[in-house]
């Protein structure tokens, strides 16, 4: 049966330490998701998440920063070089972050993948 | 203005949080604010932030208390995803109210088994509250509010500058109003007024009442309508004119009992025999806390009397 906590055997030699962090919340994985494609300001973030999540996850500054913070702790993420005001520090992921990412990602599809298996009378095996 | 607010309303957090982070999330929550388009839009975002730093605040608080392990939950980390006491959930599908209610459940457990630590925690919270209540006060009486006046966003004061005495909002002159109002060709209408306070005679003996002497125009300009009667006309403001007044419903309350018969009575003004004309509104005064209003005769020897600012009304 599949377990969708149950990393593949092949990610596991690349992203052992990726795996201890799923599964994600939709707000950290969304976060992580905002960026995928370059370091960003706060702000930039907020939006972003509200935009890839088409306004179902909405994060005001408080959960942001708390959630910033965690994942800094967690070397998740880490500043980028500074551009001058230390108000508009951005972030970006660290290597770590992007095995996160793309760990929580193929469990998410391999979820997906069983649900319409199920959903279509299938056995329900991953792919 | 407003993110000065907001960075002092993150007291609520501990305060090693607050100097890593507090700038940044001062300037997030300036930016978002500023790129809210529309009240509804930025009440909205005001609300969201306010319960949203209210609950991270409480839940970083009761984390660094907590004292769990840095691999367990650093700071909520793991609440949000991660391999914590609750990130087991497969899906991590928890919503926000379920994460809020568990929350609450663990501190209600926590302050019952350790009241020292909940004295902490409650004077954390009312320190949080006591920051929003006043931040959305704020928001209330600048963003929400009514003036009381039509269209008060078309309303500007005017001030004349003096710049040989290096004053920038100064008092105006006489001649200078009725040579504005003449010349005038960016705003509707223009009106003057000063401060005219009087002693007024009553039953129990002379009272003093900030009023304000001003141009017949006014209460048109601020479109304000009377309560009852009718405020100035065309005329009042002549040598000749009518002595009348215009008094406010707290004055109308206390001398005339909110009696409909007041319009037309007498009021005695620095002993002169006035005409009640109007009742305006209290929330209508202007400027606010004005208990009565007389005509401002526009003649030129009047000028050294009082204070005067023009109002304009924005064409």
């Amino acid at each position: 049966m599949f377990n969708p906590t149950q990393p593949r055997m092949e990610d596991c030699t690349l992203m052992d330490d990726a795996h201890q962090f799923l599964p994600l919340t939709p707000r950290v994985l969304h976060i992580l998701l905002a960026l995928l494609h370059g370091p960003q300001h706060g702000y930039r973030i907020m939006k972003d998440v509200e935009e890839l999540s088409s306004g179902l996850v909405k994060i005001g500054p408080g959960t942001l920063y708390e959630a910033i913070h965690g994942l800094r702790e967690k070397a998740l993420i880490e500043p980028a070089a500074s551009e001058g005001d230390a108000r508009r520090r951005a972030y970006r992921l660290t290597e770590l972050g992007r095995d996160v990412v793309a760990a929580e990602t193929s469990r998410l599809a391999d979820v997906v993948d069983y649900a319409r298996s199920a959903a279509a009378g299938g056995t329900g095996t991953s792919r | 203005m407003s993110r000065k607010l907001y960075r002092w309303t993150l007291v609520a957090y501990p305060p090693s949080f607050r100097n890593e982070y507090g700038d940044e999330m001062a300037e997030t929550f300036a930016v978002g604010l500023q790129s809210a388009t529309g009240l509804r839009a930025r009440l909205g975002f005001v609300l969201r932030s306010g319960l949203d730093l209210g609950v991270s605040a409480a839940r970083l608080r009761l984390d660094s208390r907590r004292g769990r392990g840095k691999r367990d939950a650093d700071h909520g980390f793991a609440r949000l995803g991660g391999p914590g006491r609750r990130g087991s959930r497969a899906g991590g599908d928890r919503t926000a109210i379920d994460g809020l209610l568990n929350d609450l459940r663990f501190s209600a457990r926590s302050l019952l088994h350790r009241p020292g630590f909940a004295a902490i925690a409650l004077i954390t919270l009312a320190v949080g509250i006591g920051a929003n209540v006043a931040m959305f006060s704020l928001v209330k009486a600048t963003l929400l509010q009514s003036l009381g006046y039509g269209e008060p966003e078309q309303l500007v004061t005017l001030h004349s500058a003096i710049a040989r005495e290096g004053i920038e909002f100064g008092q105006t002159s006489m001649a200078d109003f009725l040579d504005i109002r003449e010349r005038n060709r960016a705003f509707e209408a223009v009106s003057l007024w000063s401060f005219r306070s009087a002693s007024v005679a009553t039953d129990e003996g002379a009272v003093w009442i900030s009023g304000v002497a001003a141009t017949t125009n006014i209460f048109d300009l601020l479109q304000v309508r009377p309560l009852l009667g009718s405020t100035f006309a065309i005329g009042d403001d002549g040598p000749d004119g009518p002595r009348n007044v215009v008094i406010s419903e707290g004055l109308w309350n206390t001398l005339f009992g909110g009696r409909a018969e007041a319009i037309g009575e007498s009021l005695r003004l620095d002993g002169v025999e006035h005409t009640v004309v109007g009742i305006v509104a209290d929330d209508a005064a202007f400027p606010g806390g004005t208990q009565l209003w007389v005509p401002l005769p526009l003649e030129l020897e009047n000028e050294p009397r009082y204070r005067r600012v023009y109002w304009g009304w924005r064409a």
